[in-house]
């Protein structure tokens, strides 16, 4: 079993990784973040029917396929496929993101292999496994993350942020926002793995999610200014704008736990859709693996 | 079947070594100066060349070399550069970028966005502009391990005493999106006396002022006054060094502090004044500094409106 603050740290740090590793939407200004926090939204609202029925503490798969009977199978294939979607999307955007940033001498295709490698086989090791390193990716992230934000102290300059800009390519943004999203179907799938989680933990993790895409916009806004529009990768791009005695150049060290974080987002993903599938097909196997977990 | 597919796996990493480049084969560049003439692009560079055998630097020897390259774009100009060099052009070290008269015709940010994304320079990257880009990489500076420093440190200092601004490659790429001007500094050549290249004939590049980039090209040519009051007016800067005289002849002070309020269309300047050995001046002399410090402002004002003209995009 895993706890509900493991579930959390595999929710968020799939969602911020996914800001920093997917390429720009190209936005600037609050227009930006309202964008992401809109598709936050949409996905907490359809996700609203798994967070009421998570309070009883049992799969929301195998409840709705209970229920429901053939529409219970479609919702768990299509979270499933929505699931596999968003993972191989993921893999492909963090290939890349490692290919541009650091590792110009490899194929991004091939960096794609190894990563989907590293998902699958991270999803083949079980819950507690990608519990334990969404932990450990967390807490290193975090601290990398604070060291980039500490180096580039000397280049943050308050500028005019322009307000938000709801215009046509508002819609865009928040469908690109929406894909890289998928946090609440692992919830969902994942809450019979979870002791004593509740909805309360995905209501903490969407307000967490929308403070953290902020202030990570608002950090690349501020010290790259309209740049940050233009450039594919801002937070990286920031990266390599620390210039504090040792900490220089910090793009390599943010791209490595970033990319590695990614690949845990698809791990979770992979193993939320076989979970999913699997608590809505009566098997002897998945009873087994909740029964010992 | 298991065992094996991991280490396939791990052999698909070493993919990455087929394609590298031994440290010796690398041209780095501490300074390029590229301009834009005839209708190409000229790419001038000082590349890091370490003097001596043995593997030492030898600082007797001169540890730069200087290669030019030409092409009809500035991509087609870096690999002359290359194949005239006999190595891989590196660029991600380089000190200082220059910008040639040719600018004013062509578009900069194009330029710089291809130096980022294809040539890895850092956006920390300084960049000045001259009349003519090649001087700098001509001139062969005494001071400092390479050629390149000295220009650098020229622009750091002139930027803490409020002379001159520092401008990266960001701050162009970042300004030119938000449709903004800005103001580079300037180098012309000089003749100040011995030591400072090894011209025998004492000629030296010294900061003569600043260009602006507006629309992405270089406009507006200002002087040194032009450039310190635009510095204090746009927040750049709350500093300056003056040069005044009275009847005990030269005195050097700084001032400081510095606030420009308007009111009914008038500036009132506000400050306060030292001397370089930090004793206080004589209200005779702080009296000529502030006709001094407004007479700056004043030649400031018509570069800072000049920023923010209709003719900007």
């Amino acid at each position: 079993m895993i706890s509900r603050y493991q579930l959390f740290c595999i929710m968020l740090i799939s969602r911020i990784s996914s800001v920093i590793v997917c390429p720009s939407t190209g936005g600037f200004g609050f227009g930006d973040i309202a964008a992401a926090a809109t598709a936050e939204l949409i996905w907490l609202l359809l996700s609203l029917p798994v967070l009421i029925y998570s309070y009883n503490g049992s799969s929301f798969f195998a409840a709705a396929k209970k229920k429901l009977r053939f529409l219970g199978y479609i919702i768990a294939f299509a979270a499933a496929f929505a699931m596999s979607y968003i993972a191989m999307r993921n893999i492909i955007f963090t290939g890349e993101f490692a290919q541009r940033t650091v590792m110009g001498g490899m194929s991004g295709a091939v960096l794609s292999v190894l990563l989907g490698a590293f998902a699958v086989y991270a999803a083949f090791k079980g819950s507690e496994a990608i519990a334990r390193s969404a932990t450990l990716f967390s807490a290193a992230a975090a601290i990398v993350t604070v060291v980039i934000i500490i180096a580039d102290i000397p280049s943050i300059r308050l500028r005019d942020i322009p307000a938000a800009q709801f215009n046509k390519n508002f819609l865009d943004d928040v469908w690109e926002h929406f894909q890289r999203g998928g946090e609440y179907l692992i919830f969902a799938a994942l809450l019979p793995y979870a002791k004593k989680c509740t909805g309360s933990t995905a209501l903490v993790y969407a307000a967490s999610s929308v403070i953290g895409i902020a202030l990570i916009s608002l950090f690349g806004m501020s010290v790259l200014g309209e740049f940050s529009s233009i450039t594919e990768y801002p937070f990286a791009s920031a990266a390599q704008l620390a210039d504090i005695a040792l900490f220089k150049r910090l793009d390599g060290l943010c791209a490595a736990i970033w990319s590695l974080a990614s690949g845990l987002k698809s791990a979770a993903l992979l193993f939320s859709s076989y979970a999913g599938i699997s608590a809505a097909l009566p098997s002897k196997d998945a009873n087994a693996e909740r029964s010992t977990a | 079947m298991k065992k094996l597919l991991p280490i396939l796996l791990m052999l698909l990493i070493f993919t990455g070594c087929s394609d590298t480049t031994e440290l010796g084969d690398r041209a780095i560049i501490q300074l390029a100066a590229i301009d834009h003439t005839d209708g190409g692009f000229q790419i001038s560079a000082l590349l890091f060349s370490a003097g001596g055998s043995g593997g030492t630097i030898d600082v007797k020897e001169s540890n730069v070399i200087k290669v030019t390259g030409r092409g009809s774009t500035v991509s087609e100009a870096i690999s002359d550069l290359s194949l005239i060099d006999g190595k891989e052009i590196y660029m991600s070290e380089a000190k200082l970028l220059v910008l040639g008269s040719g600018f004013e015709q062509e578009d900069i940010p194009s330029v710089l966005t291809m130096l980022y994304r294809d040539m890895r320079c850092s956006l920390n990257m300084p960049v000045c502009c001259a009349d003519s880009a090649e001087m700098l990489t001509d001139m062969e500076f005494t001071e400092g391990i390479t050629a390149a420093e000295k220009p650098y440190s020229m622009i750091i200092n002139g930027n803490l005493s409020g002379a001159s601004p520092k401008t990266t490659l960001l701050d162009i790429l970042s300004d030119n999106e938000g449709g903004r001007a800005t103001l580079i500094p300037m180098f012309s050549e000089s003749a100040n006396g011995s030591g400072m290249t090894k011209s025998k004939d004492g000629k030296t590049a010294v900061l003569s002022g600043s260009r602006l980039v507006a629309g992405g090209r270089l406009t507006y040519t200002a002087d040194m006054d032009e450039t310190a009051g635009y510095m204090l007016l746009s927040g750049l800067s709350d500093s300056t060094s003056l040069s005044i005289t009275d009847n005990t002849g030269e005195t050097s002070c700084e001032a400081y502090g510095i606030e420009v309020q308007w009111k009914n269309d008038a500036a009132k300047i506000t400050a306060h004044f030292r001397s370089r050995s930090g004793s206080p001046l004589s209200e005779a002399q702080e009296q000529l500094a502030h006709k001094r410090l407004c007479n700056i402002i004043s030649a400031g004002i018509g570069l800072y409106k000049h920023s923010l003209g209709s003719d900007l995009s």
